[in-house]
């Protein structure tokens, strides 16, 4: 075996000294082994997994062909990745060459890594599979022993994480002897997340803890009173001379936003008081140009930049050591995002990590209080893998069977072989065939569709026009339809979405990447700005995504805060005033009890109910409740939600009697009840269109002027109402409405609440006034979405309502 | 129920079609029949059934009126991948067993899909019928006093109703004399268009068609 001290001349350059994770890593490396290592953000990961390849090349001298694939979920950690691998090497005089390819690459460098590859070749998953389609990649990897996946805790519960497991498996079947090693923060599950990354071959791996014991600090700026404070809404700027208070200190600041409207937001009020900072403050989200954030990463890195505005695009890899602090502008809704943050910061050996959080209403000072809680008892989120979703399974069948035909039987083995299809049934598989084959049962009287075929008991594709279009389709990312910004010179600012920007008339202004700008044109996916003059005011863009569910953990632990009434730090001393406000007009809920609050006002009829469960599962329960009650009497209900419990609100009145919510919110026939309510709602249409553009019935890649491409687009939206009426058993349709059930709505986070549920005791309380805890679920009805009539219904009383304001003159011609 | 425009007496039928009183015709625009087909032969696999249910939905409209002429205003074929063997023969017998004459009005998608293919049935490039002018595309009408008939855009209305998410329906347009007629085709998407104060849209509801007034249409 190769000698670990071969590796000290780099560290002793650098007046440092392995961790002992590290030498636990090289050394099971070195013994064969797979493994996961799971530590914080900080030094030392990277040269833990690394250090093993690197070992084995010096000790056997053999360094010519491909050895080691580095995967990471984010292209632009790939040029950081780059550099730190680099540097070990050059102090130990080992000449190997480390290369990446990403979406970014030029043409020249992609046509290049097709040919041959280095010793080391970063890369995405997407990039990967793209890989996979080309002959001659397998004779091009002769040689490789490791691969390497960066960041799996951010991979693992999403789809390419799958897509991931499964180009993993081919290459496991290649070279039988690989070795893969995972990156991943802390996560409640590590054991899952090491068997899911490596699958069948999990036997004889290792899982080292990289955890040195950080301490962690989390204080939160008060507002000077509760009574200006709001209950709920969007996050305000009311903190925003606090805040500033605080960055006036010598070293650079995070201050980490939960979404890309609110860094717009935060940067701009913050230049608005400063305008003296103006060049030391910047932004960085996911929409902005490359570019531009390169340029902020670059500046961190310098330190040589006093504050940045970001959101979770700055949560992943990338080691910014100069970081001074971390500030958080509101609930980062669970413990281990929590952490993580705070471990930007406070980078030097022995330091203490520090995080500031700045409430956005009075319910996210509990929400910190909890965190703190949490972190002390080590309660830290899992993060769950998928299981066989279909869509992956059928782009990445298409894939390898360009790449290289093979049997059926030995795709089967394969895809079997990884965690997330390892209980894949015979009848899935049979469907997936027939999926890439004859396009599915429903189609197999239609002999014009072609994609896969079977040429000597091999599975192939053909036809060069398909295989093209499926390269320009890989991926599990779902695109919205985003237009670029650039400016008439040409110099791109990011992207935002089309339905935003086509409400913008030329002329009109808007706000993105920190500059107030005006719209000459829109064309071609492309928007043309310039800076607006002064005097105009813009609107900010608003990005889709949903917004994190407060996790169990942190909300038992909120649970737990309000029901001790424990007032012993001073986010609870400053919320107790609102406390008392719920308390004397209802009771303050918690999860020992099933709190519901009733009130009638301005003409409709609303209860509350207060559950804990996380905004997704509350999402879930009050459209469950909504639709049952909607099935006995003919009203149309509106629901609301968020992280603590759900609002029903309509024209009729409301059911309001112990006995009949214990029904409402009975376990029975949950799932039934769920699909058939959701059924009527938007729910699994808005999921069909990510499957839809996984499993290639929309095509994705470059807008093309030619009328083939336009001829064969159709919205999700249109396949869905297709796929509904003429094949709706098909098993993507099917998974639509798994994955909803699953991911968007939690089911089994549901059901469990819904047990946890019956063992409460109801409390019910007529209400005289809005309570805290009411208001948000009552303002937040405005975004509510509706059960019990259909759309015809509905326009039906509308026009009746205006024709009768109309004094009975009619409308209608 | 009937309304007139530009002097023509007609009604706007709730599955999507108008019947003109005069002529005795129905009107319908843009089915984009065989369009699954097309996708399926490029590699995309969506079911089929849409052909014959658009054509029954529109035998059943010439049954309801006792029309005599149907005038398809363009658009009948999505495309010449999806114009197969089976589709031509569906639309001969269909033509043919129809107790009404069929007249095609070509559309952007019928000139390349049904190039050198004959349906059995009339196809010309704009029709006058009674006092109306029947086109595909609105830019290709030339009247400006008698009423005009055209497809092509699809159009759909976001209705804005107080707190709720708008809903996307689809709708007739008049502008003008000009009045474009929604998507016929089940498999059709839609366009949002946004009606000035002049123009006037009708949606169908239910088992009629009724004015959308102006101040229940969002404009974007």
């Amino acid at each position: 075996m190769a000698d670990l001290k071969a590796i000290t001349p780099f560290f002793e350059s650098r007046g440092w000294k392995p961790f002992p994770f590290q030498r636990e890593c090289w050394k099971a490396f070195l013994e064969g082994k797979s493994g996961l290592l799971h530590a914080p953000t900080g030094l030392g990961k990277t040269l833990a997994v690394w250090g093993g390849p690197v070992l084995e090349a010096i000790s056997t001298g053999d360094t010519k062909g491909a050895r080691v694939l580095w995967i990471t979920p984010l292209r632009a950690l790939a040029q950081d990745t780059q550099k730190s691998l680099n540097e070990p090497l050059e102090s130990l005089g080992l000449k190997v060459e480390v290369a990446m390819r990403t979406g970014d690459s030029s043409a020249y460098e992609k046509a290049k890594l097709n040919k041959k590859l280095p010793f080391c070749l970063i890369t995405t998953p997407e990039s990967l599979s793209l890989f996979l389609t080309h002959q001659n990649f397998r004779g091009n990897l002769d040689g490789l022993t490791t691969v390497i996946v960066d960041e799996w805790h951010e991979m693992i519960g999403s789809k390419r994480g799958v897509q991931t497991e499964l180009a993993l498996a081919r290459l496991r079947k290649w070279f039988p002897e690989l070795r893969v090693w995972g990156l991943s923060a802390t996560l409640g599950n590590t054991e899952e997340a090491r068997d899911v990354l490596l699958g069948g071959a999990a036997r004889n791996s290792v899982i080292v803890s990289g955890n040195r014991g950080k301490k962690i600090v989390i204080k939160t700026i008060m507002p000077k009173t509760i009574d200006r404070f709001p209950w709920s809404g969007h996050i305000g700027t009311r903190l925003i001379r606090e805040v500033i208070k605080k960055l006036e200190i010598e070293g650079s600041t995070l201050l980490f936003t939960n979404t890309r409207a609110q860094t717009e937001i935060w940067f701009q009020e913050l230049i608005r008081h400063r305008p003296d900072w103006a060049s030391e403050i910047a932004m960085h989200h996911g929409s902005l140009d490359r570019e531009e954030r390169n340029l902020v990463e670059d500046r961190l890195r310098s330190g040589t930049i006093r504050c940045v505005v970001c959101t979770s695009s700055l949560d992943l890899g990338v080691d910014f050591s100069p970081v001074e602090q971390v500030i958080q502008i509101g609930s980062p809704k669970g413990v281990a995002r929590l952490m993580q943050r705070a471990g930007r910061s406070g980078h030097r050996p022995g330091a203490t990590a520090r995080l500031l959080c700045v409430p956005g209403n009075a319910l996210e000072l509990v929400e910190f209080a909890a965190a703190r809680d949490a972190i002390r008892e080590k309660v830290i989120e899992s993060k769950l893998p998928l299981q066989k979703p279909l869509d992956v399974l059928v782009q990445h069948l298409v894939t390898v069977c360009i790449g290289e035909p093979s049997t059926a039987e030995e795709l089967w083995e394969e895809m079997r072989s990884t965690f997330a299809y390892r209980n894949l049934e015979e009848e899935e598989w049979a469907w997936a065939l027939d999926f890439v084959m004859i396009g599915g049962k429903a189609l197999a009287s239609y002999p014009a569709y072609q994609k896969v075929v079977e040429v000597d008991g091999k599975l192939t594709i053909e036809d060069k026009r398909l295989i093209q279009m499926h390269r320009m389709s890989i991926g599990t990312i779902a695109s919205n339809n985003t237009v670029t910004i650039c400016f008439k010179g040409g110099h791109k600012l990011g992207t935002v979405e089309e339905l935003f920007i086509s409400r913008i008339k030329p002329g009109g202004a808007f706000i993105f990447s920190g500059r107030l700008l005006q719209l000459v044109r829109l064309h071609n996916n492309k928007a043309t700005v310039q800076v607006a003059k002064g005097g105009v005011k813009g609107d900010i863009p608003q990005w889709a995504g949903t917004k994190m569910p407060l996790s169990s953990e942190l909300s038992s632990a909120v649970a737990n805060r309000l029901r001790t009434k424990n007032l012993d730090c001073p986010e609870m001393k400053m919320v107790a005033p609102v406390l008392r406000v719920q308390e004397s007009w209802s009771v303050i809920p918690d999860d020992s009890m099933f709190l519901l609050e009733q009130i009638r006002f301005k003409k409709e009829d609303n209860v509350f109910a207060y559950t804990f469960a996380g905004r997704l599962v509350n999402e879930g329960l009050g459209s469950l409740v909504g639709w049952r009650i909607s099935q006995m009497r003919t009203c149309s209900i509106q629901v609301s939600f968020n992280d603590y419990g759900f609002g029903l609100t309509s024209d009729d009145d409301l059911p309001f009697d112990e006995d009949e919510w214990r029904d409402l919110t009975d376990a029975k026939s949950l799932t039934d009840d769920l699909i058939e309510c959701l059924n009527t709602g938007e729910l699994t249409r808005k999921q069909f269109r990510d499957i839809a553009q996984i499993a290639g019935l929309v095509m994705k890649g470059p807008p093309q002027k030619q009328r083939k491409s336009r001829e064969l687009q159709a919205s999700s939206n249109l396949l869905f109402e297709v796929f509904q009426r003429y094949d709706p058993d098909n098993l993507l349709m099917v998974q639509a409405r798994r994955e909803i059930l699953e991911n968007q709505l939690e089911l089994t986070r549901l059901a469990e609440t819904l047990k946890a549920l019956e063992t409460r005791p109801i409390v019910m309380k007529r209400l005289e006034r809005l309570t805290p805890m009411a208001f948000p679920l009552w303002a937040d009805r405005l975004q509510a979405h509706y059960h019990g009539d259909n759309a015809a219904a509905r326009l039906d009383k509308m026009l009746q309502s205006l024709e009768q304001a109309a004094e009975g003159v009619p409308l209608d011609s | 129920m009937t309304r007139t425009f530009f002097k023509e007496t007609l009604t706007l039928l709730p599955d999507r079609a108008v019947f003109l009183e005069s002529s005795r015709a129905v009107v319908i625009a843009d089915l984009h029949l065989g369009k699954a087909a097309g996708f399926r032969a490029n590699g995309i696999p969506i079911p089929e059934g849409d052909n014959l249910r658009d054509l029954e939905r529109v035998s059943r409209l010439v049954e309801q009126t006792q029309a005599q002429q149907v005038v398809v205003a363009g658009d009948l074929i999505h495309s010449r991948d999806g114009l197969t063997r089976d589709l031509l023969l569906l639309l001969r017998s269909w033509a043919n067993s129809l107790p009404a004459r069929v007249t095609l009005v070509t559309g952007n998608h019928d000139t390349s899909a049904l190039r050198g293919e004959d349906l059995g049935f009339e196809r010309i490039p704009r029709l006058k019928i009674g006092g109306a002018q029947i086109v595909h595309d609105p830019a290709d009408s030339t009247s400006a006093e008698d009423l005009v008939l055209c497809g092509h855009i699809h159009p759909v209305i976001h209705i804005q109703e107080r707190r709720r998410r708008a809903m996307r329906v689809p709708c007739f347009w008049l502008v003008g004399n000009v009045l474009t007629l929604p998507a016929f085709g089940t498999f059709t998407g839609g366009f949002r268009v946004s009606p000035n104060k002049k123009d006037r849209v009708f949606t169908p509801i239910g088992q009629r068609v009724a004015e959308i007034p102006a101040q229940l249409v969002k404009c974007g």
